[in-house]
């Protein structure tokens, strides 16, 4: 029998504000989960420091919660060390864009089958509201006792610039459009990013839903024959330009849906396999490491080039 | 300023591979060197007729053998006039990193 | 009795690396022990470097200064090192090299290029390689000039066809004079060097001529050479290893299958052998008909992703490690901590080195005793193991990845440069991994519904299943028994007892064999304490002493944390005269020990020039300590 979205909540009472825009991003990735009917034992969901992480409470899974920006490497470590589980990372724009920006940038040069879903809200909740680092320059939110001065990161492009094989962007109180979208993220083989615009009726009293309500629209109703897949070089050329173009297009209107989907490129997973065959089959959590608690190598055995007859 | 102005070559007065324009000399041992005509490790007093002066003229690198240091020309020029010996280049064994630590 | 010391000295890329291996190669086919280290700056090419070799047909504990012969393939390396040779010592050199003058050498330190002059000046000279000879002969030195170029010359004669590879001969004109004066016949020679160029006969070819053109020409200026006889260890199969590939050789063998790194001197070179050896061929275990094992070896972007993502592959049930340096250990604080919290496996092996700071990146320093028992934030409760030797380094990483899994911790492997640059010869039964078991814990695959990642136990220690084999969760925050958030006052403290509990676990264990090791007389009434990689220096120190009626003995510490307080005190409280033995500033061990023992450390012989410690300095230290009543000495030998 297919899985319920029922069967991925868990016992923890939700911790978020009323109005918090991640209520409806935890019931899109439950319903994502379940539609693709993906085994709990089989899920891993990592999160960092904040609100959003706090998902790997609110969603059944074989779960982790890191520290604070850590998410990404965590994560890179399970997935490589067992390729077969299912790895999403879950964290907001300060975990994931701020602190752990170098790690978000490593991501994407390796293509690590991981999906990352960014619960956007440009502000740091926990910490009562200071500026996160995709609320725009000269943003003055009710909780800042001056406009901000910093200007914000463009994530789909930093993703698009880093190697990031699927970007793709959503809207919290959509969930059955971002409930595809998340779908989609999860499904593609390669690193995955789904930036989440998320309104915090708490601490960002000008990205609002009115605000984000009045400017955003979904790249397929605007264009029905937008299509984000790329299948081979060339097809990259054509659509590269106008795929950055909507990923400039943040202001007065702010384009939703896939970005881009690489096709092309292989994952970490599939390099580790080309150069050392075996390694699918007998990843590190898998493979055996002794027989009858001895090792299953010895050194002047396997380092013969370091032994000499005198 | 003359580029020239250390005159004509006085290293032993010879024209040997030493003051060559065509020769490299070895970023360490720098009487042994590389022709890059001949294409083959010679050492500083050998000479042949496909001999040229070093001379420091063209905007391009150089190398001080006495500094141990790569030179634009502006650099090189300095250089010259102290007296250092002046290459077009440095060789480096193309094995040398089995030589080298992490540092 | 043979005990001999060489230097060879020369630019860094100018083949001093490979002229040392090939001079231990052929010292340990003539049947001798041998220690071997480089000394380098933190250079890519040109500044100097040094390998100090020192060779025995007993125990080679140490390095020692002065040495026996010093090659210095430039004028910079003869004016370096002029202290450094004994008077019944030979200097091998470059005539071409004598005008040359200290304070024109560029890539010389400009402190070392004065203190140069000024030593020269007073004695009315300048700071030439002719005067360095000149001092030198005075003090009864032979001096060996070679005309290297004329060598050369011959070299590329004999040859006849063009080479290219000339300049590579200049190395091995240099140590097989030296080699050849200490008695090596050249066979020995010509072997070790077919050792290591033998898959390359271009190169190989070349320095075959070389060495036998220089010995010729020793021959021919200084007459034959009585023939050293042979060490004791002819006729068996030995390996030479450097610390840095016995601690990766270790890790594969352990079962390693997950290391990450972020380059850093001196730690990187372990995980490059172990990339190098990352597929490995394995009798017995075949699946899917493949007959070989790949480890993960991977690059991060920094240290704070090398261990997180350790941590990751850790939860996954793999053996999983990092290794680093004091700078990339002070990025991993905070996951260690997670790693505490979250009761994750994982090594770290910590390969110290010259600090504060960036320091001297290259050069040795046992800095990070302190940091590496308390890093992270919050009480985080940890193992701490310190090597003193390659052997150690051997089954301590064996042991550490056990204990790593069996308590389900962070495992701080504290190592050094001196251990990590340093080769050494060892005997098959002396690395024996069927000695340390494979031992993997309260490990668990398939622990069922409702499983308690933080169940509550009386050992403190909770049954451990992969990530991927039921839901569950690990967490960083403080936690219930299964891994939930909680900040309910219960919850925290029973698991802060938790912890708290299983560190005691730990402590009772780990026998206390292994956790502290007294070498010598337990009625010597001098005691050195020391940890890390001046083991063996202080057991040369300890022989000589004897020698020289001084009874002394030496409380090894091997595990910091948890800290052996009850048997130190036993021993501690026996001696009359305590000496700490360490190259750190603050003497972090003697504060450790006075902080769990209450014994206050009142003597100490520290080195803090970034050189390696020497058996001698401890000689030095204690018979100042001893004869003209100081409490603390800083002993200052190396260059």
């Amino acid at each position: 029998m297919a899985r319920s979205w029922l069967d991925y909540r868990t016992e923890a009472w939700v911790q978020w504000c009323p109005g918090c825009g991640d209520f409806g991003i935890l019931n899109s990735i439950h319903k994502a989960l379940a539609e693709l009917d993906i085994d709990p034992k089989r899920l891993v969901i990592v999160g960092g420091i904040g609100c959003s992480s706090r998902s790997v409470y609110y969603i059944r899974g074989s779960n982790v919660h890191t520290i604070h920006g850590r998410s990404i490497p965590v994560a890179s470590g399970i997935k490589l060390a067992n390729p077969e589980l299912t790895v999403i990372v879950v964290g907001g724009d300060g975990d994931i864009l701020g602190i752990g920006g170098g790690h978000f940038i490593a991501l994407g040069r390796r293509n690590i089958d991981i999906a990352v879903l960014i619960f956007d809200n440009a502000v740091y909740g926990l910490t009562k509201g200071q500026a996160g680092p995709t609320l725009p320059v000269w943003v003055k939110t009710k909780a800042l006792p001056y406009p901000n001065v910093q200007g914000n990161i463009n994530p789909l492009l930093l993703a698009f610039a880093s190697g990031y094989t699927f970007i793709a962007r959503g809207y919290a109180y959509h969930v059955n459009q971002l409930k595809d979208i998340v779908k989609a993220a999860i499904q593609h083989k390669g690193s995955a990013v789904v930036d989440i615009l998320q309104p915090c009726p708490t601490y960002n009293d000008y990205m609002t839903s009115e605000w984000y309500e009045k400017r955003i629209y979904y790249l397929k109703d605007e264009d029905p024959t937008w299509d984000p897949a790329i299948r081979s070089i060339d097809e990259y050329r054509v659509k590269a330009p106008r795929i950055v173009e909507k990923m400039l297009e943040f202001g007065d209107r702010i384009p939703l849906g896939i970005f881009y989907q690489d096709l092309t490129r292989e994952t970490l997973e599939d390099r580790f396999e080309k150069l050392t065959p075996g390694y699918l089959s007998s990843p590190p959590a898998k493979r055996p490491i002794s027989v009858d608690s001895k090792p299953l190598v010895h050194p002047f055995k396997l380092f013969k080039d370091k032994v000499l007859v005198t | 300023m003359s580029l020239a102005s250390r005159g004509s070559l006085k290293l032993s007065g010879k024209a040997s591979c030493a003051s060559c324009w065509n020769w490299l000399p070895h970023v360490h041992y720098p009487f042994i060197g590389y022709c890059s005509i001949w294409r083959v490790t010679t050492f500083d007093d050998y000479y042949c007729l496909n001999y040229e002066p070093v001379s420091v003229s063209g905007d391009r690198f150089y190398w001080c053998s006495t500094c141990k240091l790569r030179l634009t020309r502006d650099d090189a020029i300095i250089h010259w006039n102290g007296n250092h010996r002046i290459f077009r280049a440095a060789y480096v064994d193309p094995d040398v990193r089995e030589e080298l630590y992490e540092g | 009795m043979v005990d001999l010391n060489l230097i060879i000295g020369g630019p860094q890329g100018g083949g001093v690396e490979s002229a040392g291996q090939v001079v231990v190669k052929a010292i340990v086919l003539k049947g001798f022990n041998v220690l071997g280290t480089r000394e380098y700056h933190s250079n890519i090419m040109g500044a100097h470097s040094y390998y100090h070799v020192r060779f025995s047909d007993g125990i080679v504990r140490a390095l020692r200064l002065p040495v026996e012969s010093i090659v210095a393939l430039d004028a910079e390396s003869v004016l370096t090192h002029i202290n450094d040779l004994s008077e019944r010592g030979f200097l091998v050199y470059d005539i071409d090299t004598l005008s040359q003058d200290a304070t024109r050498i560029a890539s010389m330190e400009p402190s070392l290029r004065r203190r140069l002059r000024n030593t020269f000046n007073s004695l009315g000279l300048n700071p030439t390689v002719a005067n360095a000879i000149k001092i030198l002969e005075e003090k009864g030195v032979k001096t060996i000039g070679l005309p290297l170029k004329d060598l050369l010359k011959k070299v590329s004669a004999e040859i006849g066809a063009p080479i290219a590879s000339i300049a590579k001969t200049v190395n091995v004109i240099g140590i097989a004079s030296s080699l050849y004066m200490l008695g090596f016949e050249p066979e020995y020679i010509s072997k070790a060097l077919e050792l290591q160029f033998g898959n390359r006969p271009k190169i190989l070819k070349p320095n075959i001529t070389a060495a036998s053109i220089a010995i010729e020409y020793i021959e021919s200026n200084y007459g034959k050479r009585p023939i050293l006889q042979d060490g004791p260890h002819k006729g068996k199969r030995r390996m030479i290893t450097s610390g840095n590939e016995i601690v990766a050789m270790a890790k594969i063998i352990g079962g390693l299958s997950f290391e990450t790194f972020y380059p850093i001197t001196p730690a990187s070179d372990e995980a490059f052998h172990i990339e190098e050896n990352k597929y490995i061929e394995v009798e017995g275990v075949e699946r899917d008909s493949i007959d070989k094992l790949s480890i993960v070896v991977l690059q991060t972007e920094d240290e704070i992703s090398a261990i997180n993502m350790a941590i990751g592959a850790a939860l996954t049930g793999s053996r999983a490690a990092t290794s680093t340096s004091g700078p990339g250990f002070s990025l991993m604080n905070e996951a260690i901590s997670m790693a505490v919290e979250a009761e994750v496996p994982i090594l770290i092996s910590l390969w110290m080195r010259a600090g504060p700071s960036t320091g001297i990146a290259t050069r040795e320093g046992q800095q990070d005793l302190l940091h590496s028992i308390f890093s992270g934030h919050g009480d985080t409760p940890k193992i701490v193991i310190a090597s003193g030797d390659h052997i150690e380094a051997f089954y301590d990483t064996l042991k550490a990845m056990n204990w790593a899994e069996e308590f389900q911790t962070p495992v701080i492997h504290l190592l050094d440069k001196y251990l990590a640059s340093t080769i050494t010869v060892l005997d098959e039964p002396e690395i024996d991994p069927s000695i340390v078991d494979i031992r993997r814990g309260k490990r668990v695959e398939s622990p069922g519904d409702n499983y308690k990642r933080y169940e509550i136990t009386e050992d403190g220690l909770s049954p451990m299943a992969p990530l991927g084999s039921t839901t569950m969760i690990v967490s960083s925050l403080e936690h219930d028994e299964y891994g939930f958030a909680s900040e309910d006052p219960i919850d925290r403290e029973e698991m802060m007892k938790k912890r708290i509990r299983k560190f005691e676990t730990i402590a009772k264990s780990i026998p206390e064999s292994e956790k502290l090791v007294l070498h010598g007389d337990i009625d010597a009434r001098i005691t050195i304490i020391s940890f890390g990689s001046t083991k063996q220096a202080i057991l040369g120190a300890i022989e000589e002493l004897e020698k020289r009626g001084i009874k002394v003995n030496f409380l090894q510490f091997r595990i910091l944390s948890p800290f052996p307080s009850s048997s130190a005190l036993d021993v501690l409280s026996r001696s009359e005269r305590i000496i700490s033995v360490e190259s750190n500033a603050m003497g972090q061990l003697s504060l450790l020990v006075r902080a769990h023992t209450g014994v206050n450390i009142e003597y100490s012989i520290r080195k803090l020039n970034a050189r390696p410690l020497y058996d001698i300095d401890i000689v030095y230290g204690v018979e100042r300590i001893i004869k003209d009543n100081v409490k603390s000495v800083v002993v200052s030998s190396g260059s």
